[in-house]
Parts: structure tokens; sequence; C-alpha cells
């Protein structure tokens, strides 16, 4: 989790790195979860896409294949289960309590990524609603600008990045650009 | 009614595919109260045995019977009065000795915590680092407390005293011995006759699968062989040697003579050795199988 908040500044903004995606072939976007529109190199987007599209349920799977198989085949855990089973516990509890600390190991791997992500929160501003951000019709530079200034808006007040934040600086990114600030592209947002 | 053996066996047999004969045909009767040693060589069938009385493999035919009970049984209870240490101990590595002992005594149900804490005082358990950084040496002593920890009916050890040092083995020896004098029963294996030949009441011998023979360790004791190499101050005539009842002369050159003599031999080989100037004398055990061949060279067809 660290390690992709730490990437994303590196992405953050970039102009060449949304071009890209946009090259990605359908499929691959599809599996990625990149949606119409929405861009990799937003906040949540970049989340949306990385974490919860592929890294972490990757990262679960992983983890509950790697602890089931080592429930039995592994080395150590088969050789402790002969000892075990000459214990007075039925075969099928001595079974279930590997398999059982398997599936709790997955649990708390869920929750654990759940607490950084809301640990995260004040920092990428994972309540904003990215389905709706991702309406935005913006290059990198610019999405770059409205999350800054958002988030300088948001620290003035002490409060966590929101919705109206984003769209307060979302309506002055869009005067300096002399765009027009659509209904449709900020409708719903607070 | 007087109680069950605490083992005993009729005609069981584990054959692995197809013709991979672990096990044929084993009679075996173990009596409460006693420490019986179950000997055989590397591959002999002795693990594959134990572990079908453990219940942890099927017989392929034949019958068992652990403190009454059979040990096929799915009713946990079977296994409640049984104490075991594998050949192949594993433990929990992340855990210390303190918290796998723990674990385990939680899997039991209850278990005298006072005792446990003294078995792994006497044994010089290193409880508070993880397992994984254990030598092998300290993680048999872990299994051995799980073992005996709850005073069980019947301690089945599979080659109980591999990786200890000379006063460790002594120690679980004298456990051993403990055991038996409390009415309670330990059945061990080993490859060797030494080991066990200090604490059994009885050996059985397998080989190959079968049980060759079950003896009184007091008897066995006069077969059991030594490989004696003895270096005189000078050449000196083997043949006086070679006179003594069991002494069979393996080679003589100059004034070195090797020979193997039984234990009953000893006594006159010494005396007889005395009278001449002696540099250097070595004594080893030979090993199972050479006994084996020795004891049952005539009566052995296949040998």
């Amino acid at each position: 989790m660290a390690l992709l908040a730490a990437i994303f500044p590196s992405i953050e903004g970039s102009p060449e790195f949304d071009e890209l995606i946009d090259r990605y072939p359908e499929a691959l976007k599809n599996l990625f979860g990149i949606a119409e529109g929405a861009s990799i190199t937003s906040g949540a987007g970049f989340l949306d896409v990385e974490l919860f599209s592929l890294m972490l349920p990757l990262l679960i799977l992983v983890q509950a294949v790697g602890r089931g198989a080592r429930t039995f085949a592994g080395e150590e855990d088969a050789g402790r289960l002969e000892l075990v089973l000459a214990y007075p516990v039925r075969r099928r509890d001595a079974v279930l309590a590997k398999g059982g600390a398997a599936a709790a190991n997955v649990i708390v791997l869920c929750v654990v990524a759940g607490l950084v992500i809301l640990a995260f929160d004040p920092l990428v501003g994972l309540e904003l609603d990215y389905g709706k951000l991702a309406r935005l019709n913006l290059a990198g530079g610019a999405i770059r600008n409205i999350a800054l200034n958002a988030a300088f808006l948001a620290a003035d007040r002490d409060e966590p990045v929101r919705m109206a934040h984003l769209l307060q600086s979302a309506r002055g990114e869009y005067l300096k650009l002399e765009k027009p600030l659509a209904e449709a592209e900020v409708g719903g947002w607070v | 009614m007087p109680p069950a053996a605490a083992i005993e066996t009729s005609g069981l047999e584990k054959t692995y595919s197809g013709d991979v004969r672990a096990v044929v045909d084993l009679d075996l009767r173990v009596e409460r109260g006693e420490v019986f040693g179950y000997l055989g060589p590397n591959g002999a069938g002795k693990s594959t045995t134990i572990r079908m009385l453990l219940g942890l493999i099927h017989p392929t035919a034949g019958s068992a019977r652990v403190l009454g009970l059979d040990p096929q049984s799915h009713d946990p209870a079977v296994r409640k009065h049984v104490g075991y240490l594998p050949g192949d101990l594993r433990l929990s590595d992340r855990l210390t000795a303190r918290e796998e002992l723990e674990s385990l005594g939680r899997l039991r149900g209850s278990v005298d915590e006072a005792f446990r804490d003294e078995l792994c005082e006497r044994f010089g358990v290193v409880l508070d680092r993880p397992i994984r950084h254990l030598s092998k040496g300290n993680r048999q002593k872990v299994g051995l407390v799980q073992a005996f920890m709850h005073r069980p009916e019947l301690v089945v050890l599979d080659e109980p005293t591999g990786g200890l040092d000379p006063l460790l083995q002594k120690e679980v020896r004298e456990l051993m011995r403990e055991t038996a004098a409390d009415g309670r029963t330990v059945f061990l294996s080993s490859h060797s006759l030494d080991e066990v030949q200090d604490t059994a009441d009885r050996v059985g011998i397998i080989r190959s699968g079968r049980l060759i023979d079950v003896d009184a360790v007091a008897s066995l004791r006069s077969r059991s062989l030594r490989h004696v190499i003895v270096r005189f101050g000078g050449p000196v005539d083997a043949a006086a040697l070679a006179a003594i009842e069991g002494i069979r002369i393996v080679s003589s050159a100059d004034s070195t003579v090797r020979l193997s003599a039984p234990e009953t031999a000893m006594d006159a080989l010494v005396k007889l050795m005395a009278r001449h100037h002696v540099v250097d004398l070595v004594s080893e055990p030979a090993d199972l199988e050479e006994i084996f061949l020795e004891l049952y060279r005539e009566a052995d067809p296949a040998a």
C-alpha cells in the first residue's frame, strides 16, 4: 500500500501517462477497471485503478491461496499436522483449525487494507466519489492543480479533503482555463 | 478383568503401491509398565508400525489395539492417554517453545502445568526464543516435553535421542524408567541396541518389515558384538585370542589385531590381552545388521 502511495506522486498529473493509458487495448483497460474518461493520474482514479482493481484483489488472492496451500502442503505445517493428529482431536477439527487460521489471516489482511486506506484518506480524499470526479474532462496538469488547491483549502480549514473543496477548487481552475464548468460535470458533487 | 495390554497387534500389515511391503504380518504384544525397545535398521518398518499404532495411516491388513482401543477409530478418546514424539518432529516454528507447549496443552484439554514446567527445567528447554531459531537438539527437547507432560499411559517415541548430547540422553533414559516404574508404558524405536539396552526391559527386532525376534535385553546382551582393535607392543600370536569362545579374528598384522567379540567374551579377552604390552585398544559396538547376520546366519535362509 505504501509502495503504491509512493509511486503516485511520480505519476500524478502526467499527461504522457494519461496518453499511455488511452492507448491500452480495451480489454486491458477493463481489467484495470479504467472507466471511460477516468484518469489514472488523479488520486482517486489511481487508487481505483491500481489498488482496487488489480493489486488488492491480487494481494488477497495470493494470501488466501498461499495460506491455504501452506495449510497442508507446506513443510512446517504438514509435519506439525502429524503431531496434532496424534492428539485427542477429531481429524476434521485439526483441519478446520488450520483452515480457520488461514481464513482469519485473509480477514485480517482485508481489515488492515481497509484501515490503511482509511488512514490515507486525508491524503487522497477517498470519501470522494471518484466516479463523479472522473466526469471532469481535463488534462493531467489541471487535475493536479485542482487536487492541490483542494488540499490547501481543506488544510486551511483543518478538514480532510471533501467534495466541497474539490468543487471550489475545480471552479477556480476552470476560471483560469477560461472554460465553463458544466452542470453535467459537477452535478451531484455536493 | 485385567487391563488390556499396552499394545497388541495381530497380523498387522502395510503395503505401499502394490509391492512395497513396509510391515509384514506383525504380531506384537507390549505389556503395561514396561519399556519396550523396537529395534531395526533404517527402513525396517519401525516408523510405519508406529504410524499405524497411532492411527495416522491405515493398515493394509490385520489389526491393532492400543490400550485396548482401536487406533483407527475416529473417536479422539483413543489418543487421550497416548503421548507421541515423531521421528520427523515439526513444531510451529514461529512460536516460542513456551507458546507452542501452551498451545499443545490446550489441544489436550488440560495439562498439569507444574509437571510440564518441571520437565522443561529438567531438560533445559529454551523457552522464550522462536522455535525456528533453535538447534535440532533444543527442538527435540520441546518434542519430549509435549510427549510426556500429560503423564500418558503409553508414550510412543520414534528415535527419541537423535540430536541429543549424552548427558541429555541419560536424562531421557531416566525419565523412561520413571514412567515404567509408575506403571505406565514406553514404546521406543531405535536403530541402536546400545542406546536401548540400558533402558528397555524387552526388545523386538524388526528387519525388512518382519519381526524376527523378541527378547529380554539381558539375553540380547550376550549376543551384542563389539569390534575390537588392539595394538600390542610387539608381534603377538592371535591364535590364543581366537581360541576364546565367541571371538572371531578379522585380521592380524604385525602387532595389530582386529576382532569381533560378544559381551560374554570380554572378560576373557581383556585378561588375555593384559598379559602383553598393550599400546592401544579401541572397542566399538557392531551395527545391528552385523548382529543380525551373526545371529541368524544359520536360521535365515536368505543370508
